[in-house]
Parts: C-alpha cells; sequence; structure tokens
C-alpha cells in the first residue's frame, strides 16, 4: 500500500483534522452532558434536509446542503425535546422515533434524486458512509470556517458550558441564562455533527460524538485536559482513517475512522490508571492484604486464650473463621516474619505478628 | 399487482414481528437498544456469508441473532463496568461492529448481492421475485415464509411468557423475588429483537426495522394504557404503515421501505397531536381549562374576601377586577363568562355578585388550601 500525498488527499486530511477538533470538542459536552445518542438521532435527522435541500435547488454546493443538514437537525433536536416534555415517552423512544422516521424519509428522498437523470452523479450517498475523499475546497472552507467558530464559542462560554453540564439547577439559581446557554451549546453539537456528516458519514457519525470524550476521561479528572486528550483522539483517528482508506481501494473512510476511534477507546479502557486491569490489580492487592490481615487478626485471636500469644495453631482452625488461607499466602506473611510454622499445619504469631495484628484489630474497632 | 399485494403481506409480517417485542423494549425503556442491535447484527451476516457464501442460509440468521446477543452482552458488560453511561455505551458498540461489517463487505463482497445500499434499504421490491419452488409448485415468495416463521416465533415467545415479561417490565424487583429469572427474559426479548432484525434485513434494511420496531408501539403507547391492547395496536399501525407505504411508494415511485418509516412517522405525529388521553391538543386543551377553572375559584374567594361593610356584599365591577387581580381584559371575560357558566356568579346590573354555591365554593377552597 502506497500513500500518495496529491491534492485532494492535502484537502480531505485538513479537513478530517478540522472534523477531528469539532467532534472532540463537542463529544466532551455530549457525553458529561448524558446526551450521547443524541449525536446519532441528529446524524440520521440532516439526510432528508440534505436530501430536500438538493432537490429544491438542485445544487450540490456545500453552502447549500450543509444550511438543509442544520435544518433538518435543528427539526429533529426540537422534535425530540417536544416529545419528551410534552408526552409519557422516554427519551430513548424519542431519539429512537426520530431518527428512524427522518432517516426513512431520507432514504425515500433519496431514491427520487436518484432518478433524476441530471442528479445521477449527485453522490449524496456519500453521505452514508462518508468519503473523505470527496472534500472538496469549498467544502473545506466551510468546514474550517465553523470548526474555528466551534472553537471560538467554546473559549468564549468556556464557563458557563462547563457550569452548567456539571451543576444546570446550581447554574440556574447563580443567575446565569441556562437555557440561552444550553441552546448555544445544542447549535455548536448540531454543527459539529453536520461538518462530520460528508467524512464520517451519517450511520456512524454518533461514534465520533461519542467514542473521543469515552477514552479521554480515562485518563484525566479535569474537565481542560480530557477535552485536550479527546481532540488528540478524535484528530489522530480521522487522519489515520483517511490516509488508511486512501491507501486502499473502495475503504470506505468512515468506518475506518470508527475503528481507528474505537482502538483508542478500547486501549483506554484497559490500560488506563482508572481502566479494567489497573482496577483489577488493585482489587487482587486489597483482597490480598484483607486476607493477610484477617489471618493474622485471627491468629491472634486465637492465642489471646493462651498465655503465650505466640502459641501456634492447627491452620485449619481458621476455616470457622472465614476459610483457610492458601499456602502462598501463609509463605510470605512467613517472610515478612509476622508468623513462623511449627509443624507442618501448625502456625503461630511470632512478636512482630501480634504488634500487627493487634494494630490491626485496634483500627477495625 | 399480485406482487405489490405480496410485498403488502410481507410487510405486514415485518411490522406485526417487529411491533411486539417493540411494545416491550419501550417499556422498558430500551428503545434505543433495538437500533444497536439492527446495526451489529450485519456483522454477524458478513461474517457467515463468507462461511456458507450464499445469502439464504439459515446459519445467517443465527449468525446475525448471535452477534446481536453479543451486542446485548458486551453493552451491558460497559454499563456495569460503571466507566459510562447507559446511551454511551450502547453508541460506543454498535458503530464499531457495523464499521467493521461495512469495511468487510467493501473489500470483500466485490460485486455479490450483498452491497451496501442493500444493507441500509433493504430490498421488499425484489422479495416476490426471490420465490420459494419445491420441484414445481411456487410455494410463495421466500422472504413470506421467512418473515412468517419469524413472526409466529415473536408471537409464540410473547404469548408464552406474557405473564412474565409483563411483570418484569413493570416490576422487576418483585419479578426476581418471585423467582423469574430477568436475565433469561431479558436475554429471550433482546433474542426476539435480534432475530427479527436479521430477517428484516434484506427486506426493509438494517435501520428502517427500528422505525417498524418503536414508532408503532410508540404511538399505541399514547393511545392505551393497557398492555394487551398496546401491542393489538401496535400490530395494526405496523400493518397500515406497511400497506400504506407500499402504495405511496407505488405512486411516487420511491423506495418502498422509506415510505413505510414516513408513514409510520405521519401516524407518530397524528397521534401525538390528537390521542385522546396524551395527546398534545387535548393536554393543552385541558390546561387552559384548568387555568380557567382555577381562576373561576379563585375570583369566588376574592369576592368573598372583599365585603366591605358598607358595600353592598359580594359585589364586584369588572375595572375593579382587572386592577386587582391583575389579569388581562380579555382573560377576566373568560373567567367571568366560566364562573357564570359554572353559577359561581351572577350579574346584577352594574355588578356581579356571588351566588350561594360560590360563596359554598370560595369557602370550600379556603378550607382545604
Amino acid at each position: 500500500m502506497t500513500i500518495i500525498f496529491d491534492y485532494p488527499l492535502i484537502i480531505a486530511l485538513i479537513g478530517a483534522s478540522f472534523i477531528g477538533v469539532s467532534s472532540g470538542i463537542i463529544s466532551c459536552y455530549a457525553v458529561l452532558k448524558e446526551q450521547s445518542l443524541l449525536g446519532d438521532a441528529i446524524a440520521h435527522a440532516a439526510l432528508p434536509g440534505i436530501c430536500i435541500a438538493f432537490l429544491i435547488t438542485l445544487s450540490k454546493s456545500p453552502g447549500i446542503l450543509i444550511s438543509g443538514a442544520l435544518a433538518a437537525g435543528f427539526l429533529g433536536m426540537l422534535l425530540i425535546t417536544t416529545i419528551i416534555r410534552k408526552s409519557i415517552l422516554k427519551e430513548d423512544t424519542a431519539l429512537g422515533i426520530i431518527l428512524s422516521v427522518f432517516f426513512g424519509i431520507g432514504t425515500l428522498l433519496l431514491t427520487i434524486i436518484q432518478k433524476i437523470p441530471t442528479a445521477r452523479q449527485a453522490g449524496l450517498d456519500t453521505y452514508l458512509f462518508g468519503n473523505a475523499a470527496s472534500i472538496l475546497y469549498e467544502d473545506l472552507k466551510i468546514i474550517v470556517i465553523l470548526t474555528i467558530s466551534i472553537c471560538f464559542f467554546t473559549i468564549l462560554f468556556w464557563k458557563e458550558f462547563k457550569a452548567i453540564i456539571f451543576d444546570s439547577d446550581h447554574t440556574q439559581t447563580q443567575g446565569f441564562p441556562v437555557f440561552k446557554i444550553e441552546l448555544i451549546l445544542t447549535t455548536l453539537m448540531v454543527v459539529a455533527i453536520i461538518i462530520g456528516l460528508q467524512t464520517v458519514g451519517v450511520i456512524l457519525m454518533s461514534a465520533l460524538i461519542i467514542a473521543p470524550a469515552i477514552a479521554a476521561k480515562q485518563w484525566f479528572k479535569r474537565f481542560a485536559p480530557v477535552m485536550v486528550l479527546s481532540i488528540i483522539f478524535s484528530v489522530t483517528s480521522c487522519i489515520l482513517g483517511v490516509l488508511l482508506s486512501s491507501s486502499i481501494n473502495h475503504l470506505p473512510s468512515g468506518p475506518t475512522i470508527v475503528i481507528f476511534i474505537s482502538g483508542f477507546v478500547l486501549i483506554s479502557l484497559l490500560f488506563s490508571p482508572r481502566g479494567i486491569i489497573s482496577s483489577k490489580i488493585n482489587e487482587y492487592i486489597n483482597n490480598n492484604s484483607i486476607r493477610a490481615e484477617s489471618i493474622l487478626s485471627n491468629l491472634y485471636l486465637l492465642a489471646k486464650t493462651h498465655k503465650d500469644h505466640t502459641h501456634p495453631h492447627d491452620i485449619n482452625t481458621l476455616n470457622v473463621l472465614g476459610g483457610i488461607p492458601t499456602q502462598k499466602l501463609l509463605v510470605k506473611l512467613k517472610k515478612d516474619g509476622l508468623i513462623y510454622q511449627k509443624e507442618s499445619n501448625l502456625w503461630g504469631l511470632t512478636n512482630n505478628g501480634i504488634e500487627k495484628a493487634i494494630q490491626i484489630l485496634q483500627r477495625v474497632h | 399487482m399480485l406482487a405489490s399485494i405480496e410485498i403488502m403481506l410481507i410487510g405486514c409480517l415485518v411490522a406485526t414481528a417487529a411491533a411486539i417485542p417493540g411494545c416491550f423494549l419501550i417499556l422498558r425503556g430500551m428503545a434505543m437498544m433495538s437500533d444497536a442491535i439492527s446495526h451489529s447484527v450485519l456483522l454477524g451476516i458478513v461474517i457467515m456469508f463468507f462461511i456458507v457464501k450464499t445469502l439464504h442460509s439459515p446459519l445467517l440468521i443465527i449468525a446475525a441473532a448471535i452477534t446481536g446477543l453479543i451486542t446485548v452482552a458486551l453493552t451491558e458488560r460497559l454499563i456495569a463496568s460503571k466507566q459510562m453511561k447507559k446511551d454511551a455505551a450502547i453508541g460506543l458498540i454498535f458503530p464499531l461492529f457495523f464499521a467493521i461489517a461495512i469495511i468487510l463487505i467493501s473489500q470483500f463482497a466485490g460485486n455479490i448481492h450483498l452491497d451496501q445500499d442493500a444493507v441500509i434499504l433493504g430490498e421488499i421490491a425484489f422479495a416476490p421475485f426471490n420465490r420459494w419452488i419445491i420441484g414445481n409448485i411456487d410455494l410463495g415468495p421466500m422472504g413470506l415464509w421467512i418473515m412468517g416463521s419469524i413472526t409466529l416465533l415473536n408471537i409464540g415467545f410473547i404469548t408464552l411468557f406474557f405473564k412474565e415479561l409483563k411483570l418484569s417490565t413493570f416490576d422487576s424487583q418483585l419479578a426476581k423475588s418471585l423467582g423469574l429469572s430477568p436475565l433469561l427474559l431479558h436475554y429471550g426479548l433482546m433474542s426476539c429483537v435480534s432475530i427479527t432484525c436479521v430477517g428484516a434485513f434484506d427486506i426493509v434494511g438494517t435501520i428502517l426495522i427500528v422505525a417498524l420496531i418503536i414508532t408503532p408501539p410508540a404511538s399505541a403507547y399514547l393511545l392505551t394504557s393497557n398492555l394487551n391492547k398496546m401491542i393489538w395496536i401496535s400490530v395494526f399501525i405496523g400493518c397500515s404503515c406497511a400497506i400504506l407505504g407500499t402504495l405511496l411508494a407505488i405512486g411516487i415511485d420511491g423506495s418502498i421501505s422509506g415510505s413505510m418509516c414516513s408513514i409510520a412517522g405521519i401516524i407518530f405525529i397524528l397521534v401525538f397531536l390528537f390521542a385522546p388521553n396524551h395527546g398534545i391538543i387535548k393536554k393543552f386543551y385541558n390546561q387552559k381549562r384548568q387555568k380557567l377553572q382555577f381562576s373561576a375559584i379563585l375570583l369566588t374567594v376574592q369576592f368573598l374576601n372583599h365585603q366591605a361593610p358598607n358595600q353592598n356584599p359580594f359585589e364586584y365591577s369588572m375595572m375593579n377586577l382587572i386592577d386587582h387581580m391583575q389579569w388581562s381584559s380579555s382573560f377576566a371575560e373568560k373567567v367571568i363568562s366560566h364562573a357564570l357558566e359554572k353559577n359561581y356568579i351572577q350579574y346584577s346590573s352594574p355588578h356581579y355578585r356571588l351566588t350561594d354555591y360560590g360563596i359554598e365554593v370560595a369557602k370550600n377552597a379556603m378550607a382545604s388550601s
């Protein structure tokens, strides 16, 4: 496989990196506001907007298609909120209805568009799976302008956005116009999703709105570093995805990007300090130290009845006090000089061990 | 003509098979799980397709249903790990599976039947051409038989476990304490959804089946609060979508499955607006009505409180009213006409005065507050 850095590829790469930036930013807000699937619904809802914009103007100019997508995205968003607010239906039902019905209308319109002779080359179906190679200079201009405005608004409303994400009620009591701030944030979210559609596609765009922040959240607790890392993850996977898909025939860019970003999520979930592996290790260490402490304190409780507190006991007696400890653990305690072995099954506390056991019992009680 | 009737029939079967588990999904707050399943079954279909090299093998359905269940299990594992919320977990797994499936199709499936458009749109229009022929006997379209069996399977599962499903849906704690296995029921239901998605996959496509799973039951839920009725109504709505959708598609010469979804959306919006109990027009009307009733009672209290010793008791002019209650004059007129209608007050020129009934209402209102 060879990568030829020609003009279209460079345009696609620049476009993809900007999309990476905008979705990396928005991802943090979407995930922390627990609106992950909203991105999925908006992305699907944009499809009929693109089709209608094309049907009305018969032009493929990016400005027109993106305006159509934005309008439909907003309409979908509005309907979802209305359904949740005004009916007994739950949020996920509302999302599912809007997502599938809008997408259905979109596919219906697509089949109609395909029958228009002049429209055959319109290439609207690139919006389904995404094709970075279809980014032209005019598309790039719009992507860059919109991404920069997303960055601008994020910095401008940094404090406000953070406030409503973490405690929207408190924000309201502090006199912030919560509704207006939410509106701005939602607008940014819709814009970020729409500009990604051409590269990642309607169906998979949700991954780019969810995955970067999930991966980044594993590494940091503070909001700003999470956002920076989320942008890095998302830009990297967009660039890698576009490079790989341009070097292999028929490889659509959207799914490739999704695979890369999912890879980042997997690595973060497994290997981060709060990840699955390290929490399993911590669990193991904790369990062992708890078991060791219980051996010491149990042996002490048994020996306390004798004059000599180092009096050894059959280890099987511990069975009634919460189970027989493993040989490995006993050997480890012996190495630490806390217990000694008299015969094969007879174990007793050393003087150090007694001290330790008393400490443990004092701490517990 | 026969072909379009066959299409309608297959559509009705798909809609029925989808609506039955759909009702439970909606009530359990797992509607988006169907979206996840319908996307990820594609991976199972694609992988099995590369193994058996045909699209018409029951192995495909089994593999796909298993992928659906794996998606559910993985999603739940992620939720249980407490690293992320439910919606994020759903949104992580299925795009990955779908992306892998699309890449496999684009790289290895070449020019065969399994292309990306078919995955999205389904090919219900071609369903009548794919016939099941034994010897010389034409048994009808294959899709009809497949969807028929899946529908029967779903109906069977729901009838068999209706009580258990109902209980675990509405009170999972009680169900658990009575010894029902929520896990088994959950995965049984998820298997139904998976199998339905697979069966519908080459008929209406992966995404549009979601419309048929969620939208008709959601509409039915707005119409009734009885689970039995809800299932029947959603099946009825689903079948209407199938029939009207086919007619619409023939009329405008577009995608059949797309039209079915559009009809489903239209029906939902109509129900959402006009449903007798939960429709927003009815709700809006009720709200107005309540506001008027409340204001009328407030009016009686106001009348009662403002009886000056020298004034003719219980009298009030329109101007006074607007001034004291800070109502707009049009709203005040509405309230007065409502109060007159309810016989709280009466008009004795040039003032309004409370009736005896009005006095009672006012006193009751003050006592209960």
